[in-house]
């Protein structure tokens, strides 16, 4: 340990961090991006605030099942815990590939007071998505404890079906290309969502979010 | 390593015997009317195992005969396997009425093998009680020692040569050694007759031919080392019970008690340095009626948890009709394990009390069933991948496999669609069906349901399943995907269609891409 003396605090800390490592503990990287943002798709990352879907806000996404599947999937597999409220047409099969399923809490009915079964899962896990079949306005006296609820906890939570007075991010989300299917031939091997993101403060902006296989580029 | 193995014949009789001493010499014990266990004096007679009870009643006319009994077998062989435990320490129950002894370890305690054998034999003996002893380096070889000729003393290292007299038949005799009658009949048949004829067998052939029970034959045969005895480790009983003098008709009370008795439990369960993982709660009704669940728990339950548990247990069994008062309250400790603090010091052990809580209270508040974790159980298809299991709860047997021909990713994710029935329409406007040999029967050109159409742009399949056929759940089905344009809107939609084979013949939306 003498050798550590001649080093400063941060190359003390690196190299004792590397000897941890090398006994098998290893130090564990924070796995999901900072405090204040989960991480998503890199596709989504470059057009949400953050980089993310921001913590203790509502985020408004549109009735796109496909990018909720692939949110939950990257949610999960950094190690977070998601909820899934009102929403039993919701194929989560799509998660076992990228994600983890045993972190997934599923409330199919959430019976008469879904705002108050929202507001209780947020205060403990990392993402909530919740569905309305009927799309519902919330007035702001209904929305206010709920809200009030989100930020005294860690979620981010994802209205579908609902809005709220003035959500942080309103994402819409459509599926625009199937790529891999022919006339009877092939299957369909990537699915591209289009992505429009409207931030506070932001200029809007728009991407392609692909699951599965990419477009190629191709020599013409 | 040397074992002694003690056989008691035909032990079901003897128990028997034991059990009730004014029963005749002429005994046989029955399984589903044939004669399972016969005494010496009923074989004399002519009677033998496998017999109908009737054509043995026709041959030996005093014989009395008795229902077989497991249960006496076992207990009346407890007395017996405790006596050993004096002479030895390592001593392992097979079946009732056969144990082996580490007989190695016995006679370097007792001076030598002979004078241990000789204290094992005395510590069996009890009047109208036989035994045999065998002694050899492996378990099976002691077994078949002890079977041959009223017990034999097999050298160290003379085991080959013992078993090679031996007939093939003595494999299929005792049922402990785990081989197949019909497999040894066989062998039988193909001219092998003796053990050792058996062991000069070259292992891949006869593997090859007879599979793992042909492998665990010819290990026997050739004296291959084999396990060591095993003893039953004494395990620690932690369940609590409560049994109150008037029967808990309230749910409050019955919390309210189950509080109580998991205090019991986590003193109990500090003394012994352990922690619950898997907790079973059982209340027995006052009309015999039992009601359990296991309780999957990543952490030391406290009192109020396992007092929540057993009244969401009561609160689902009340709504779902049930009525009756609550005579028995067991808690039992199904999992335990040493507290996880290694786990912590190095920060890979993520902290979910705080989900745990939040579930908690919405269990509380909307029902144990209604809070759910999806289970990965495996399909073609895609609704049917997935299962959910109310969260805390232990779920059933996964179902593994690599499910050959599924439908790859990406999946689609939106699952009931509204529409009962779809129509897919060729050019022609017939109806697309798939033929007995999984195609279509025509170029497909729109699909549509209720006032939608769609004109179909690409499509993939169809993909046959044709499963569950020998069970209730038959599944002749055909999944295909299809891409189609409306009219009216920018981008297609694709959907997963599911043909209904087995005569009812119509699409059916399983998922859509949205």
């Amino acid at each position: 340990m003498d050798d550590l003396a001649g080093l400063s605090r941060a190359e003390r800390v690196d190299l004792l961090r590397s000897r941890m490592a090398a006994l098998g503990g290893g130090v564990p990287q924070p796995t999901v991006g900072g405090p204040d943002v989960i991480a998503v798709p890199s596709d989504l990352a470059r057009v949400l605030p953050g980089g993310g879907l921001v913590r203790r806000v509502v985020t408004q996404v549109s009735d796109c099942p496909a990018l909720i599947v692939e949110l939950i999937a990257q949610v999960t597999a950094t190690g977070g815990h998601v909820g899934v409220v009102g929403w039993p047409e919701l194929s989560l099969a799509g998660v076992v590939e990228n994600g983890r399923l045993e972190s997934i809490i599923v409330v199919p009915d959430p019976g008469a007071d879904p705002l108050g079964i929202v507001g209780v899962l947020v205060e403990g896990l990392d993402l909530v998505v919740a569905r309305w079949a009927v799309p519902l306005e919330l007035s702001p006296v209904r929305a206010r404890p709920l809200l009030g609820r989100l930020r005294g906890g860690q979620a981010a939570l994802v209205l579908v079906g609902a809005g709220v007075p003035s959500p942080h991010v309103r994402v819409d989300a459509t599926v625009t290309t199937f790529r891999g299917i022919g006339r009877g031939a092939g299957r369909i091997r990537g699915v591209d969502i289009a992505v429009r993101v409207e931030a506070k403060g932001r200029p809007p902006a728009s991407t392609t979010v692909t699951v599965g296989q990419r477009a190629e580029l191709r020599v013409v | 390593m040397r074992v002694a193995a003690l056989w008691f014949p035909d032990w079901p009789v003897q128990a028997a015997r034991i059990d009730d001493e004014d029963l005749p010499a002429t005994l046989a014990v029955a399984r589903q009317h044939r004669i399972h266990v016969c005494s010496d004096a009923a074989r004399r007679t002519g009677v033998r195992r496998g017999m109908r009870v009737r054509q043995a009643q026709a041959v030996c006319p005093d014989l009395v005969v008795l229902d077989e009994d497991p249960d006496r077998d076992g207990r009346m062989f407890e007395s017996i396997a405790a006596g050993l435990d004096d002479v030895a320490a390592s001593v392992e129950v097979l079946r009732p009425g056969l144990v082996v002894v580490e007989a190695g370890a016995a006679g370097r305690f007792h001076g030598s093998e002979s004078r241990a054998v000789e204290m094992l034999i005395d510590a069996a003996a009890r009047r109208g009680v036989d035994a045999q002893v065998g002694v050899a380096d492996e378990i099976a070889t002691a077994l078949i020692a002890a079977r041959v000729g009223g017990g034999q003393v097999v050298p160290a290292g003379g085991s080959r040569t013992f078993l090679a007299g031996q007939p093939v038949e003595l494999l299929a005799a005792e049922t402990s050694l785990h081989c197949d009658h019909a497999l040894v009949q066989s062998l039988g048949d193909l001219g092998v007759r003796t053990l050792g004829e058996l062991a000069a067998l070259p292992a891949t052939a006869v593997t090859t031919r007879f599979g793992a029970g042909g492998e665990r034959c010819h290990r026997i045969a050739r004296a291959a080392a084999d396990r060591r005895v095993a003893p039953e480790l004494p395990a620690a009983d932690l369940s609590v019970a409560v049994t109150p003098e008037d029967p808990i008709d309230r749910v409050d009370a019955a919390a309210f008690a189950a509080r109580q008795l998991a205090a019991i439990l986590h003193e109990r369960l500090r003394a012994a340095g352990l922690v619950c993982l898997r907790l079973r709660v059982l209340a027995e009704l006052s009309d015999g009626t039992r009601l359990e669940r296991v309780w999957r728990t990543r952490e030391a339950l406290t009192e109020s948890a396992t007092a929540d548990r057993v009244r969401w247990q009561l609160d689902g069994w009340l709504t779902a009709g049930g009525a009756g008062a609550l005579a028995a309250l067991i808690l039992e400790p199904l999992e335990t394990g040493p507290p996880d603090i290694v786990g912590a010091l190095w920060g890979g052990h993520r902290d979910t009390t705080r989900v745990r809580r939040v579930v908690g209270r919405v269990q509380s508040t909307l029902g144990v069933d209604r809070v759910l974790v999806p289970r990965l159980v495996g399909g073609r298809g895609v609704a049917e991948r997935i299962a959910f299991v109310p969260y805390g709860e232990e779920g059933g047997v996964e179902k593994q496999g690599t499910w050959p021909g599924r439908i790859p990713g990406p999946l689609p994710a939106h699952l009931r669609h509204p529409a009962t029935q779809v129509r897919l329409l060729s050019r022609t406007a017939r109806d697309v069906t798939v033929t007995a040999e999984a195609l279509l029967s025509d170029v497909p050109y729109a699909v549509g349901w209720g006032n939608r159409r769609y004109r179909v742009a690409a499509w993939a399949g169809p993909w046959p399943v044709d499963t569950g056929w020998w069970g209730p759940e038959a599944q002749k089905v055909a999944r295909l995907q299809v891409v189609g344009q409306a009219e009216n809107e920018r981008h297609p939609r694709a959907w997963l269609l599911l043909w209904l084979g087995g005569g009812v013949g119509c699409w059916r939306i399983e998922a859509g891409y949205r």
